[in-house]
């Protein structure tokens, strides 16, 4: 399997723009750490004190859970100790403008999830562009891995030979190209139009009667139809295969065995004439 | 006594043996074939096989006849049974012929030749 290569074009990279609500939450930050003054806080502030509510806001428990989302100073997680000594630790560093990173696990998500929804409304690449992009590279390189498998075959060549009889010249050609046995197309072909017919010494087949093109594609198609083509992933890579006298035809493409009738000729209607004769000789 | 249910003999093997007689019918698919033949000249000849004892051939011929306006025939072959031969090409109307009558459905018809 030979392989290819996508060659993208580079496209610009988007700067991942903050979520309103981090901005809103640094910025109470701040507010806070200039009142510090440095210590670490022993006492629990924030829970909900910054509009005139009780010591733990709410009436909640320790860790008021549920209302303090950022009005009241942005404490009411729950996890105001372990935030308490990060600040700690920011403020001496003395880098207050930074943006803190996000320490809660679903905070995460939450934004990724909120930039996912923007990328979908505005994508860089249209769906409809990558594939037909991907098709074209797939035609050039790999033409096989493509589903157009369009069997093209030729025309068999009908001539008249003589009169009352009709020869294809095409016959070895074309059971060469379906795979298939000479004798097998001719058993067909003389099931279906109720005649007689040979293959001579160059492959040429021979049918009593007079037919032409018009007449004779229909057949061939229908062979292909049941005799060649597999049923399943409709390609033409198959062959005949005789197991337990059963007919299969086992197919390359998608390694499956579907059964198949054998041909049977159809009645023998020469009883009228047999029966002409017999009248006339008496 | 068998107004009471309880007290009725009950024979747990009827239903099974109906279910495997209509098994083995319905199992069984025969396609009925049309193939042509030509005969001297542009004549020809449509024959009909595979269609089952049920019916009574003869009148089934006897309304073909009247219908396509044609002869035809009952033969007895060897192996395939009994066949009926109607002349001229007549594949297409037996086959409307054949679905109105509710003997067969599409599918069960195979037309072979051109």
């Amino acid at each position: 399997m030979s392989e290819f290569e996508l060659d993208l074009p580079k496209k610009k990279k988007r700067k991942k723009k903050p979520v309103k609500k981090e901005q809103k939450k640094s910025e109470t930050n701040e507010e806070e750490e200039n009142e510090f003054k440095f210590e670490l806080p022993k006492k629990k502030k924030g829970r909900g004190r910054g509009r005139g509510r009780g010591k733990r806001g709410r009436g909640r428990g320790k860790r008021g859970r549920g209302r303090g989302r950022g009005r009241g100073r942005g404490r009411g997680r729950g996890r105001g100790k372990t935030k308490g000594k990060e600040k700690a630790k920011d403020l001496n560093s003395e880098n207050l403008n930074q943006t803190e990173e996000p320490e809660i696990e679903y905070k995460v998500l939450k934004s990724e999830f909120e930039q996912g929804l923007k990328i979908e409304e505005n994508p860089d690449y249209e769906y409809q562009e990558l594939l037909t992009r991907f098709y074209k590279t797939l035609k050039e390189r790999n033409p096989e891995l493509t589903g157009e498998n369009k069997f093209i075959m030729k025309h068999p060549k009908v001539i008249k030979g003589g009169s009352k009889k009709t020869v294809i010249a095409n016959a070895q050609e074309l059971c060469h190209a379906m795979r298939r046995r000479p004798d097998h197309v001719l058993s067909y072909f003389l099931a279906e139009l109720m005649t007689t017919g040979s293959i001579d010494s160059d492959g040429v087949m021979i049918i009593k009667g007079v037919y032409r093109e018009k007449h004779i594609v229909p057949i061939l198609k229908r062979y292909i139809q049941t005799y060649v083509a597999c049923q399943v992933c409709n390609s033409v890579m198959t062959s005949l295969i005789k197991d337990n006298r059963l007919f299969f035809v086992k197919c390359e493409h998608c390694d499956s065995k579907t059964t198949v009738q054998g041909i049977k000729s159809g009645a023998a209607t020469n009883l009228l004439r047999r029966k002409q004769k017999f009248q006339n000789k008496k | 006594m068998t107004d009471i249910k309880n007290l009725e003999t009950y024979d747990p093997f009827e239903d099974v043996q109906e279910e495997t007689e209509t098994k083995t019918k319905t199992s069984v698919f025969k396609p009925i074939h049309l193939r042509v033949k030509t005969r001297r000249g542009r004549k020809k000849i449509t024959t009909i096989e595979n269609l089952s004892s049920e019916f009574d051939l003869k009148m089934l011929l006897k309304e073909m006849r009247k219908k396509f306006c044609c002869s035809g025939s009952i033969v007895n072959d060897e192996r395939l049974g009994e066949v009926i031969q109607l002349t001229g090409d007549q594949r297409e109307p037996v086959a409307e012929f054949l679905v109105e009558e509710e003997i067969t459905t599409k599918r069960g018809i195979k037309i072979h030749g051109n």
